[in-house]
C-alpha cells in the first residue's frame, strides 16, 4: 500500500468501517511508514478530542418559532377557506352575470320593440294602402 | 417522552398543547444537532425553524406507532445538509490554518479547544460526517441513506476530512517553527550586538 492510499482510510479504519483485505494492508504499512504512523495518530487523538458543544435554544428562539407556526396555522386556515369559498364566488359570479346579461338584453328587447311600433305607425297607412300586386311589380321592375 | 404515540396522535388531531410538549422535547435536542454541525447560531437557529415547521406541516407523515426521534433527526439532517449544500467553501485550508494559529498563539488553547477550532473550520458537509459517526453512532451506511449519497459518497468525504485535519495540523507546526527560528535569530542578533 502506499502512503496516498493510507491517508485515504485513515478515518475509516478509525471508525472501524474498513474492510478486511485492506485493514491488513494498511496495519502493514503503518508498521512501516513512520510518517504516515504519525498522521494516523494525530488524527486518532483528534477524533477521541471531539466533543459534543452543549448548546440550548434561546429563548427568542422558541418565541420566533412559534410565531412562524402560528403564521403558517393562519395562512393554512386562509388557504383552506379560500380553497372551499373559490368555487363558490366563481358559481356566484357566473350567476350575477348571466343575469345581468339577461337584463340588459330584456332593456335592449323593450327598446326594439317600442322602436318598432313607432316606425310601423307610421308606415302602417301606407302598407295597408298598397296592394299585394303593387309590391310584386315594384320588385319585378 | 412518555405516551409519545398518543401524544403525537393528539398532535396529529391538531392539539396545540400535543405540539408543545413534543417541541419542548426534543428541541435542545434538534437544536444540538443543528448547532454542532453548522457551527453557527444564525444558521442553525434558520435550519431549526425550517425543521419544526417542516413537522408541523407534515404532521399527517409521522407514524406514531414509531419512535419520533429517528423521523426528526432525518428531517434535521436532510434541512441542515440541503443548507450546507448552498454554502461554498470560500477561504482556503492555508488561510484557515494561518487564523487557527493566531488563535492558538493568543488564547493559548488547550488540545480539545483546538480540536474544536479546526472542527469548526472544516468544511461542513466533512465535519457533518464525522458528527454523526460521533454523536450519533451513525455507520457510513446510516449516513449513506440518511443523507441519500453512496457510500463511497461518505468514504470520500471523511477521506477529505482527514486530510485537511493533518493538512492544518501540519501547517500550524510549520508556522510555529517558522515562528521559533525567527525568535531565535532575533536572540542571536541581539547577543551580537
Amino acid at each position: 500500500m502506499r502512503c496516498s492510499e493510507a491517508k485515504e482510510l485513515f478515518l475509516i479504519y478509525i471508525s472501524g468501517e474498513i474492510e478486511d483485505n485492506l485493514k491488513k494492508e494498511f496495519e502493514e504499512h503503518l508498521k512501516k511508514c513512520t510518517s504516515c504512523k504519525r498522521e494516523f495518530e494525530i488524527l486518532s487523538s483528534f477524533v477521541n478530542n471531539i466533543e459534543e458543544e452543549k448548546v440550548k435554544v434561546p429563548p427568542e428562539l422558541d418565541f420566533k418559532t412559534m410565531e412562524l407556526i402560528e403564521k403558517q396555522k393562519r395562512d393554512s386556515l386562509f388557504h383552506q377557506i379560500t380553497k372551499f369559498l373559490y368555487p363558490i364566488v366563481f358559481a356566484l359570479g357566473l350567476i350575477i352575470g348571466v343575469l345581468l346579461g339577461m337584463g340588459l338584453n330584456k332593456k335592449e328587447e323593450d327598446k326594439t320593440l317600442s322602436l318598432i311600433k313607432e316606425n310601423t305607425f307610421y308606415i302602417e297607412p301606407y302598407i295597408q294602402s298598397i296592394s299585394a300586386e303593387e309590391v310584386l311589380n315594384e320588385r319585378t321592375e | 417522552m412518555e405516551n409519545e404515540r398518543e401524544i403525537l396522535i393528539a398532535f396529529q388531531k391538531g392539539d396545540k398543547s400535543a405540539f408543545y410538549k413534543i417541541y419542548g422535547e426534543y428541541k435542545n435536542r434538534v437544536y444540538s444537532l443543528i448547532y454542532n454541525i453548522v457551527k453557527n447560531r444564525e444558521k442553525a437557529e434558520d435550519i431549526f425553524q425550517e425543521v419544526f415547521l417542516n413537522v408541523f406541516k407534515n404532521k399527517k407523515k409521522i407514524d406514531p406507532s414509531r419512535p419520533f426521534w429517528p423521523y426528526l433527526r432525518r428531517i434535521c439532517l436532510n434541512a441542515t445538509f440541503s443548507f450546507l449544500r448552498k454554502e461554498k467553501a470560500s477561504v482556503s485550508i492555508e488561510k484557515i490554518a494561518e487564523l487557527i494559529y493566531e488563535d492558538l498563539i493568543l488564547k493559548k488553547l488547550s488540545d480539545k479547544e483546538l480540536v474544536n477550532l479546526i472542527l469548526k473550520k472544516l468544511p461542513p458537509s466533512q465535519r457533518m460526517v464525522l458528527i454523526l459517526q460521533k454523536f450519533e453512532g451513525y455507520s457510513l451506511k446510516d449516513i449513506s441513506s440518511e443523507l441519500d449519497i453512496s457510500v463511497k459518497a461518505v468514504e470520500s468525504l471523511l477521506s477529505r476530512a482527514g486530510k485537511n485535519i493533518i493538512k492544518i495540523y501540519r501547517l500550524i507546526e510549520e508556522r510555529n517553527n517558522r515562528n521559533k527560528n525567527y525568535k531565535a535569530k532575533e536572540v542571536e542578533k541581539n547577543e551580537v550586538l
